[in-house]
């Protein structure tokens, strides 16, 4: 349903992604895993057009476009079939929570706004929020800031989400309830692409493990073939690294 | 001692500048805000070409004194329009122009480099990952500026656009050597023809104040309404936490 070809990006002259092929089929739900460095962020933030990918072909639900020369409103076109969950939440400070998640409904899609609020306040029940639904971002804590902000990435009903390390900046404690949250839209059937480094998340959840190393994806994997038999010695050691009384079968 | 009839009267007469006064104020800021804003968004890059050229004219504003730059507008550019009429074989009678029209260009030539300085720092006060985050719910540029960006950019800088606001409408003072009759104008009118200039000049010192007064009010409710909306929900919602709410009142 997703799927990228040839995706290359350099800042200042260093080739971050040298080429990264992926596809992602409707329901899955694949995990990055990959070195700090290794290219991850800015894979997912040039598939949204975040970033300006150098070259490279996108093509998702029927639309093709190249990285590089797609024009602005391609650009808007292919964004409204993703959402993006951000590691900083990347919440609207001038919006309460509630308006936060209607925005993409209302000024995006054109959707009136008593159907947006319905529509929004249901995402927001299922990030289990409701009660602070009329909150400023600077009032909830950073666990509940990136529930709300899975709650505006769900609520367009995307064809995939894209989920730069959802966790990273949350305190320990936090941690637990956003992994839920994305258990949950999992075990829904919802299509994700998540960067990551809670490995024990990703084996529990993930369809497939995806490896990255130097700016390419070495590894496609099913889950659990993945860290029983990963196939290439850098991802072994990588687990070995990750997992302390991790062992593994070749 | 005062005359107070001919205070009363001269109030009169002061009070029918004021439309010049707010027509002055008005006019300028609904020409110079979106020149100012758009100024703002191409300095934010500065090594463009076209934003180079604005940091010349920022400068170039930035060290004349307005009394100068009101001499030479409204005593040059008349000839300019002049010499470009007989250039392009058109009689332009430069005579007709209002000078109000003089007062529009005066003041929005000086109030657009303030102004866009004011935005460019509210613009780099809102963060770009929510800018990001806009693009990603599939928002144009257009829609990301006018939900996101705008409205943090003015709820930022209302103290600075409040400082703008009553500092241009003390500016405008200097509208009467353009010959426009606004508040000082007719004041100075008033002074020449009774020769009591202390009464004339303290009936507009009183008439700045209520105004400048008036108008700072109106933006501190704004940035009243702004906290109010913020912490209205939080003292709400945290009604049952003691703690909190020591914390919130400061006890």
């Amino acid at each position: 349903m997703l799927e990228i070809q040839g995706l290359k990006k350099s800042f200042q002259g260093l080739e971050i992604l040298k080429g990264v092929d992926l596809t992602i089929e409707k329901g899955d739900v694949d995990v990055i895993l990959g070195e700090s460095g290794s290219g991850k962020t800015t894979l997912l933030r040039c598939i949204d057009f975040l970033e300006k990918a150098d070259e490279g072909k996108i093509s998702i639900d029927g639309i093709t476009a190249d990285f590089h020369t797609a024009s602005q409103k391609k650009q808007v076109e292919i964004r409204r079939k993703m959402s993006f969950v951000f590691q900083n939440y990347g919440l609207f400070a001038n919006k309460t929570a509630l308006e936060n998640v209607m925005l993409g409904l209302t000024a995006v899609r054109g959707v009136a706004k008593a159907e947006a609020k319905e529509r929004a306040e249901e995402a927001i029940k299922k990030v289990g929020l409701l009660d602070r639904a009329d909150h400023y971002p600077s009032q909830l804590s950073g666990g509940q800031q990136q529930r709300i902000g899975i709650a505006r990435a769900i609520v367009t009903d995307p064809d995939i989400i894209l989920m730069d390390e959802p966790t990273a900046s949350l305190d320990p404690g936090l941690v637990g309830e956003v992994l839920h949250t994305i258990g949950e839209l999992a075990a829904g059937g919802t299509t994700m692409l998540i960067v990551t480094h809670e490995i024990p998340f990703a084996q529990s959840i993930a369809t497939n493990m995806l490896f990255m190393n130097q700016g390419v994806i070495i590894e496609k994997t099913p889950t659990k073939e993945f860290f029983e038999h990963p196939r290439r010695e850098e991802t072994r050691q990588f687990l070995m690294k990750s997992i302390s009384d991790y062992s593994f079968v070749i | 001692m005062l005359d107070w009839k001919f205070i009363g009267n001269t109030i009169l007469k002061c009070a029918s500048g004021i439309p010049e006064t707010a027509i002055l104020v008005i006019v300028t800021l609904i020409v110079s805000t979106p020149i100012a804003y758009l100024m703002a968004l191409v300095n934010l890059k500065p090594k463009r070409i076209l934003s180079r050229v604005f940091q010349v004219y920022i400068s170039f504003v930035r060290s004349l004194p307005l009394l100068l730059i009101i001499y030479l507008i409204y005593h040059a550019l008349p000839l300019w329009i002049l010499s470009f009429g007989n250039f392009i074989g058109k009689e332009i009678d430069v005579y007709k122009i209002d000078d109000m029209v003089y007062g529009f260009i005066v003041f929005a030539f000086v109030s657009i480099p303030i102004l866009s300085e004011v935005f460019r720092a509210g613009l780099l006060a809102v963060p770009e990952i929510q800018i990001k985050a806009g693009q990603s719910i599939g928002m144009t540029n257009f829609q990301v500026a006018r939900h996101i960006v705008l409205p943090q950019v003015i709820d930022k800088q209302l103290p600075m656009l409040c400082t703008f606001t009553t500092n241009l409408i003390k500016m405008t003072s200097l509208a009467f050597y353009m010959s426009i009759r606004e508040i000082t104008g007719e004041a100075r009118v008033a002074a020449a023809d009774s020769i009591r200039y202390v009464e004339c000049y303290l009936v507009i010192f009183f008439m700045y104040l209520i105004i400048c007064l008036a108008v700072e009010q109106i933006f501190k409710a704004f940035e009243r309404n702004s906290q109010k909306k913020k912490e209205g929900n939080w003292s709400k919602n945290y009604a049952g936490n003691t703690r909190t709410q020591k914390i919130v009142s400061g006890t």
